[in-house]
């Protein structure tokens, strides 16, 4: 018993240590040399398992509700919020002010400053947020957006990426989500707009939002439909798989279909260590279907040679080469 | 397992590339016992799990909003994943 625990203790404080951020190098002999006894990497199996399982509940309401109570509790402190580059005047105009007028100038400083973060992820990052008037932003790996509320409307400008919108209803203050000039509006609903290079796509999962293009262009979306907005217009609403397009929002990528390249492209989005395909086009248009947890590139590339007689030609910290073996 | 890939290919059919080898999504009595475990957590190990699982926080960024050290932010998720990992199966 004890030294079961002691064992689960340790291969908790292991992942704690190779999912920090930097890791030393004599962290990384350490830890191979402690996984080395298979006891201990089943250990390390089990703490990974149930972190990724955990992920799994996210769109739980009690664990929904769970975080958002976590994260208004522990709002972003101004310095924090100081990525999204609140002026430094918030900081110094105390400081040269009287105590009454600063809590006046303070207040109405941060109050209307509050209302314009920015909030960024990294490449594999994912952040929940949850806006001044209830609605929730997902991002997604690598993905910028500025919120932008005012009296007669709530706007959330995409600068790049793919962010999933739980929008509080508030009827008399429409919600706007901009992308290079794409807008869509919604009352409460939820949805997905993700940038890529010029197009804009828009998935609806519920309720119901109007896509406009920046040629003016209209389109109105029911549930399971999407569309792809650009320069020249607003396509078609055409029915998707909605549900796999917000699994990210699980820290899961769903693929039903989808050839081989464009897995690898999406599996590429969420992780610095980058799959490069050298593979004929008999190979790469090879269509995918499979559930995978997002950032896990060894394992799709694992996935991927059994499946597809690929192999590693070469493997850097910056990429893993497939090529048919 | 070459052959029905072949087989697959030919039909062009889509086929799984990744097999997890471990299931992703747990069975549904595991996903109850894990919700309950979490919300159960002791509310300081809890708040700092949920905010770095589901608000997807880094270590350092719940230590500035919670007035912790990054070292205490990382006891206490070592703590509840140790706590998520006992319900995990062999």
């Amino acid at each position: 018993m004890s030294e079961s625990a002691d064992r689960a203790t340790e291969a908790s404080q292991w992942f704690t240590v190779m999912t920090g951020g930097d890791i030393a190098p004599k962290d990384l002999d350490a830890f191979r040399a402690w996984r080395r006894d298979p006891a201990n990497a089943a250990a390390f199996d089990k703490v990974k398992r149930g972190w990724e399982a955990a992920g799994s509940l996210a769109e739980r309401p009690t664990i929904t509700a769970l975080t958002e109570a976590a994260l208004a509790k522990y709002a972003a402190k101004p310095a924090e919020a100081g990525r999204a580059g609140p002026s430094r005047r918030f900081v110094l105009a105390p400081l040269t002010l009287g105590v009454a007028s600063v809590v006046l100038a303070g207040g109405v400083f941060f109050g209307w400053r509050a209302q314009e973060p920015t909030f960024a992820t990294k490449v594999g990052g994912q952040r929940l947020e949850v806006l001044a008037d209830g609605s929730r932003v997902r991002l997604n790996t690598d993905t910028k957006v500025k919120v932008e509320f005012r009296e007669a409307e709530r706007r959330v400008v995409l600068e790049h990426g793919q962010a999933f919108f739980d929008v509080a209803h508030d009827a008399s203050r429409p919600f706007l989500v901009v992308a290079d000039g794409v807008s869509v509006r919604a009352l409460g609903t939820r949805f997905d707009v993700r940038r890529d290079g010029d197009a804009v796509r828009v998935t609806l999962v519920q309720g119901r939002v109007q896509v406009r293009g920046a040629d003016g262009g209209l389109a109105e979306l029911d549930p399971g439909q999407a569309v792809v907005a650009d320069r020249r217009g607003v396509s078609r609403p055409a029915p998707v798989n909605a549900g796999a397009v917000a699994s990210w929002t699980t820290g899961r990528l769903t693929f039903s279909g989808v050839p081989l390249r464009e897995a690898v492209a999406e599996v590429n989005r969420y992780s610095t260590r980058k799959v490069v395909l050298d593979a004929p086009e008999a190979v790469a248009g090879e269509l995918v279907s499979g559930q995978f947890v997002a950032g896990d590139v060894e394992n799709f590339v694992a996935g991927a040679q059994s499946l597809y007689g690929l192999r590693v030609t070469s493997e850097t910290p910056r990429e893993i080469r497939l090529a048919p073996g | 397992m070459r052959v029905a890939v072949e087989e697959a290919r030919r039909r062009r059919e889509p086929q799984f590339v990744y097999q997890p080898p471990v299931s992703v999504a747990p069975d549904a009595e595991v996903a109850v016992l894990l919700e309950q475990t979490i919300a159960a957590l002791p509310e300081p190990i809890r708040d700092v799990f949920v905010l770095s699982r589901f608000g997807g926080l880094s270590n350092v960024e719940i230590a500035q909003r919670c007035n912790l050290s990054v070292k205490r932010v990382e006891a206490r998720l070592t703590e509840a994943r140790r706590t998520c990992a006992a319900l995990i199966q062999d």
